[in-house]
């Protein structure tokens, strides 16, 4: 009777799903009006800073899709321009970087109408603000729907977190939005790194 | 009051009133004549249009019913929020606009023909599929007088024309040229051949038990009892092989579209694959109103009879059988769209010997312990063998039919 078990567990693992889904909300978001909080590994498009970048040109060196360009802004100012089309976020350009000028922010709508817009020149990048929490786009959902209020669901219980303990400490691994990596608040680097 | 009486008051209300209507206006003379003449002459015929039109509609209207309950429910079965497409004040959130939304997709898209295909037959082969699917509506009653027709052989008919889908696939999928379409054909011929049998067997017991082919006469039948407490091994036969003959998912090896693209549909666009979809829908409707009438009791109230004095004065004896029907219907179809949410694909092989080797014996046992037990209780609805033959029935099917689930594993 090896096959009773194989239809009824799946049975009875989507029916928990069915019964959970009744009283919270369900593990999906509404995409266009409502985002998901992104963990602080997300990889999207780059950030740069202005000040700290001395146009070195580590970062397009480092490249392996070669899509990054120093381009001259000013007599003895180089900055990078990204080709987004050929990039592919692997945050190579961010590890190279001695002056921590670059950063992968949690901007993942990056669709454009023309391939030239792909070309992100500096200005661009300078501009671009790292938003990783979860939000919803109420302005979006009232061009849609107009005043009709937003499908609520009664929020997630509080559990505590399951996250994998580690071996050594016995501590729980932070959750994602604990550590603190995003870039923005990254740390200066040591000393001894350049 | 029966359907047709209703519909050909109804026609005759309207079409006198029209001509009545006509001869107020000051229309007289040899044209009016006519018009009478051919209305006499047609009265017949336009009320079994007008019959058959209203049946079909309520089968399509349970279509998209069905597809909408399929899909909300088959996404909170996955945890997710299903289709939310709606406007604004009708159903937003509840996704009740993207059935019709699909449905003027697929009727403004492109009806693409593969340039090597058998033409003729490549269009033929989904509306075969649509009007073998509508002819078996048309013989499924939703109660005594809600029927277009209650043949005496019902039951027979509905599986005979049930058993025809398997052939328009085939020719679908023969004459697309392709290679994906001729193999998801070729797996439905397959699939039929070794569930048909089963299903046919598993309701045998049931018309043995009925004494009658005729859908309403089986459901008086239940009045007592369900047959499937009378019939479980029956019913568990009948709702496998059923799966099977509708292609959904445990049994979906026509269009397995993890493996074959999308079977015998692949080459199918625009309106030709919305009648391949619907033709399935329906079909999933038939082979539940067949199983709720033969297996739950059909339109009869699952609940005692009672009476509830209504405040304006009558009394109110519960809904409409017709509405118990559509609900039990619903609900063995949540059933199947359970198990599609939760089971996976079968292989070929796996499937032929569910078929031949589990279906085919556990229908043949039924059959003979239903034949053994009616012989010994001559009249079973009045003896008190069937209070026997209640609890005695089901044991010992269930203990034999593992017996020879082991004999052949």
């Amino acid at each position: 009777m090896g096959v009773v078990p194989l239809i009824t567990r799946p049975l009875w693992a989507t029916l928990k799903y069915l019964v959970r889904g009744l009283r919270r909300r369900p593990a999906t978001v509404l995409y266009p009006f409502e985002k998901m909080r992104l963990p602080c590994q997300w990889r999207g498009l780059h950030q740069l800073n202005d000040e700290k970048c001395t146009g070195c040109g580590a970062c397009s060196r480092s490249c392996p899709n070669m899509c990054i360009e120093m381009v001259q802004l000013a007599p003895k100012k180089k900055r990078p321009s990204i080709d987004i089309g050929r990039c592919l976020f692997c945050g190579y350009c961010v590890d190279a970087c001695p002056f921590d000028a670059m950063h992968m922010t949690g901007n993942y709508e990056l669709a454009v109408w023309s391939r030239d817009e792909l070309v992100m020149s500096p200005e661009r990048l300078m501009k671009v603000e790292d938003v990783r929490e979860g939000r919803i786009d109420e302005e979006l959902w009232k061009r849609v729907y107009g005043d009709e209020p937003i499908p609520e669901y009664p929020p997630l219980p509080e559990k505590p977190s399951k996250g994998k303990k580690n071996v050594a400490t016995g501590q729980e691994a932070p959750k994602a939005a604990e550590c603190g990596f995003t870039g923005a608040d990254k740390a200066v680097p040591k000393e001894g790194d350049k | 009051m029966d359907l047709y009486s209703a519909m050909h008051g109804l026609v005759n209300w309207l079409v006198g009133g029209i001509l009545g209507l006509l001869e107020g206006a000051g229309l007289r003379g040899p044209v009016m004549q006519l018009a009478r003449w051919m209305y006499g002459a047609l009265e017949h015929a336009i009320t079994v249009a007008a019959v058959v039109v209203l049946v079909l509609v309520i089968g399509l209207l349970m279509v998209i019913l069905m597809l909408w309950i399929e899909r909300k429910l088959i996404g909170r079965l996955a945890d997710r929020r299903a289709t939310m497409l709606g406007i604004r004040g009708i159903g937003k959130g509840t996704g009740a606009i993207q059935l019709f939304a699909d449905a003027i997709k697929l009727l403004i898209k492109e009806d693409t023909t593969p340039r090597k295909a058998d033409k003729y037959v490549f269009a033929v082969g989904p509306s075969i599929l649509v009007g073998s699917s509508l002819l078996v509506l048309v013989a499924v009653p939703m109660s005594d007088g809600f029927a277009a027709s209650d043949l005496r052989v019902g039951l027979l008919f509905a599986m005979a024309v049930f058993a025809f889908a398997p052939f328009a696939v085939f020719l679908s999928g023969w004459s697309a040229n392709n290679k994906y379409t001729l193999i998801g054909g070729m797996r439905s011929a397959t699939q039929m051949i070794s569930c048909e049998i089963p299903l046919l067997l598993s309701i045998s017991g049931v018309v043995m038990l009925a004494g009658s082919f005729r859908l309403a006469d089986i459901v008086h039948d239940q009045n007592d009892m369900w047959f499937i407490f009378l019939q479980p091994v029956a019913f568990v036969v009948y709702f496998v092989a059923m799966i099977s003959e509708v292609e959904r998912i445990p049994f979906d090896l026509p269009e397995a579209e993890a493996e074959l693209v999308e079977g015998w549909q692949t080459e199918y666009s625009g309106m030709k694959f919305a009648f391949a979809m619907m033709a399935g829908y329906i079909r999933g409707y038939i082979g539940c109103a067949i199983g709720v009438i033969v297996f739950f009791g059909g339109w009869s109230s699952p609940v005692p009879a009672y009476t509830v004095p209504l405040p304006w004065g009558g009394q109110f004896a519960g809904p409409v059988p017709e509405l118990w029907f559509l609900v039990k219907v619903l609900l063995l179809f949540m059933f199947l769209v359970w198990i599609r949410a939760g089971l996976g694909r079968v292989r070929v092989d796996q499937i032929v010997t569910i078929g031949w080797k589990r279906l085919l014996p556990l229908a043949m046992f039924n059959i003979a312990l239903t034949v053994a037990l009616l012989t010994f209780s001559t009249d079973i609805d009045k003896s008190p063998v069937v209070a026997g033959v209640a609890f005695v029935l089901p044991a010992a099917c269930l203990a034999l039919a593992f017996w020879i689930w082991g004999w052949f594993r």
